[in-house]
């Protein structure tokens, strides 16, 4: 699905802000390196931006910038983007997260159409995991599962987490597992699936941001 | 850990001839020649002569009197080089000041630059300030800021005896794209200036001028296309 650009011109005219400052964000890592899309164009090299998203960041950056300082900012706008908002239809175009997946276990994160990008990066994560599992994930499971990523991700922020399935013969349990180490299973429970989710949030944003 | 709280660590020091290992320091200081190897983290960074790192360099203050050579990247607040840095990776810092070349396979980040002399940069130069007085070849991928001010001050006779006998040392900057708020240049050759305020001086070559405020244009420069911005 082609995701709506917008050139660097036409940004600096409709949100008003200059090239100093746009710039300036970049050098403090509010714009993320991989909005920068350099495409050939009859006028030579120009820039061009996933325009929701920047015009949403923009936005954000604005509205805080005379109360934070740039540095504080940048700590406000963690990996998980939470001032964007991604649409539900583009999730499944994009075949990241399926449309029951969404009906099912969205809930109230879900408003016109739309999710929080760290709401539909957890509903990935669900999605993701069923897959690995080969669909042998019962409702209710899928639906504690996103209730531990939305309960415990954000307080595990910028720490290397790893997302577990164990299988016992009674069902299946999810666990998130800081520190990298090995886990160990007792006879009767195996690890049926894992998930690190540094690298899914990575493949999350490629695939999102994929043109 | 912040480069200021490293009191604790020992220092690193060469003198004459030497081969060190990276790790935390507080003082870095090489006089002679030396080879590190492995990435450094230190409060300060002072080279007088030639040094080869083999790692990347974290440090508050830099200062290079000679030729550095480096593999991997540099973030240091202040850096101050006399002489030739050739690095393979990018350069992060809030000021440089450069009386010499600078050549950089990657990026380089500040809030201010100026230099006095020249640079190789594959990448992007960003800065809020940039200050640029030729003195032999520069080059960027592109250009970044709010302030952008390239001037050629008037040469030395040495100097230009030497650009007539060698045509490379004939001081100029080449680069891609440059955008800016407030852009003066001289003798540049660039694709594409962006700006809101566009000087373009004597011995510059640019394909596309857009410009949103005003632009000047100097009879001896070249300019083949002109677009005002509403």
């Amino acid at each position: 699905m082609e995701q709506e650009l917008i050139s660097k011109k036409d940004l600096l005219e409709q949100m008003d802000i200059s090239y100093g400052q746009l710039y300036r964000w970049k050098r403090k890592r509010l714009i993320p390196e991989e909005w920068f899309i350099r495409k050939s164009t009859f006028t030579g090299q120009e820039t061009f931006f996933p325009k929701p998203l920047i015009i949403a960041r923009i936005g954000h950056i604005l509205q805080f910038k005379d109360d934070l300082s740039l540095d504080e900012l940048a700590g406000t706008l963690s990996p998980l983007q939470t001032d964007i908002r991604i649409g539900a239809e583009e999730l499944r175009m994009r075949g990241l997260v399926s449309e029951q997946m969404i009906l099912r276990h969205a809930g109230l994160a879900l408003d016109s159409g739309q999710l929080p990008f760290d709401q539909a990066f957890y509903l990935y994560v669900a999605e993701h995991m069923s897959q690995l599992l080969r669909g042998e994930i019962t409702e209710q499971e899928t639906g504690a599962l996103v209730r531990l990523l939305r309960g415990q991700l954000p307080k595990l922020e910028g720490k290397l987490c790893e997302l577990v399935a164990l299988r016992t013969e009674s069902g299946s349990s999810m666990v998130l597992h800081t520190g990298g180490g090995r886990l160990y299973a007792d006879e009767r429970t195996t690890i049926a699936a894992s998930i690190h989710l540094d690298e899914a949030i990575e493949a999350f944003k490629k695939k999102l941001y994929a043109y | 850990m912040k480069n200021s709280d490293m009191s604790s660590f020992g220092n690193l020091s060469v003198k004459g001839m030497g081969q060190a290992y990276g790790g935390q320091y507080r003082h870095v200081v090489i006089d002679g020649l030396a080879r590190v190897s492995g990435n450094v983290q230190c409060e300060t960074f002072r080279l007088n002569g030639m040094s080869r790192m083999n790692g990347s360099i974290d440090t508050d203050q830099m200062t290079i009197n000679g030729v550095m050579n480096g593999k991997a990247s540099i973030i240091a607040k202040r850096v101050n080089i006399d002489g030739k840095v050739n690095v393979r990776g990018s350069l992060v810092s809030d000021e440089i000041v450069l009386h010499g070349l600078l050549n950089l396979e990657g990026d380089c980040e500040a809030e201010q630059v100026i230099v006095r002399g020249g640079f190789g940069i594959a990448g992007l130069l960003n800065a809020g300030t940039i200050e640029v007085d030729l003195h032999g070849r520069c080059k960027a991928g592109e250009m970044g800021g709010s302030t952008i001010r390239v001037t050629r001050s008037r040469s030395s006779r040495a100097s230009r005896l030497l650009s007539r006998i060698i045509p490379a040392f004939e001081p100029q900057l080449q680069a891609g794209v440059i955008e800016g708020d407030d852009v003066h240049l001289e003798a540049t050759r660039a694709s594409v200036v962006r700006g809101r305020r566009v000087y373009i001086g004597p011995g510059c070559e640019v394909d596309r001028v857009e410009y949103e405020l005003e632009l000047v244009v100097d009879h001896a420069a070249q300019v083949r296309e002109t677009v005002k911005q509403q």
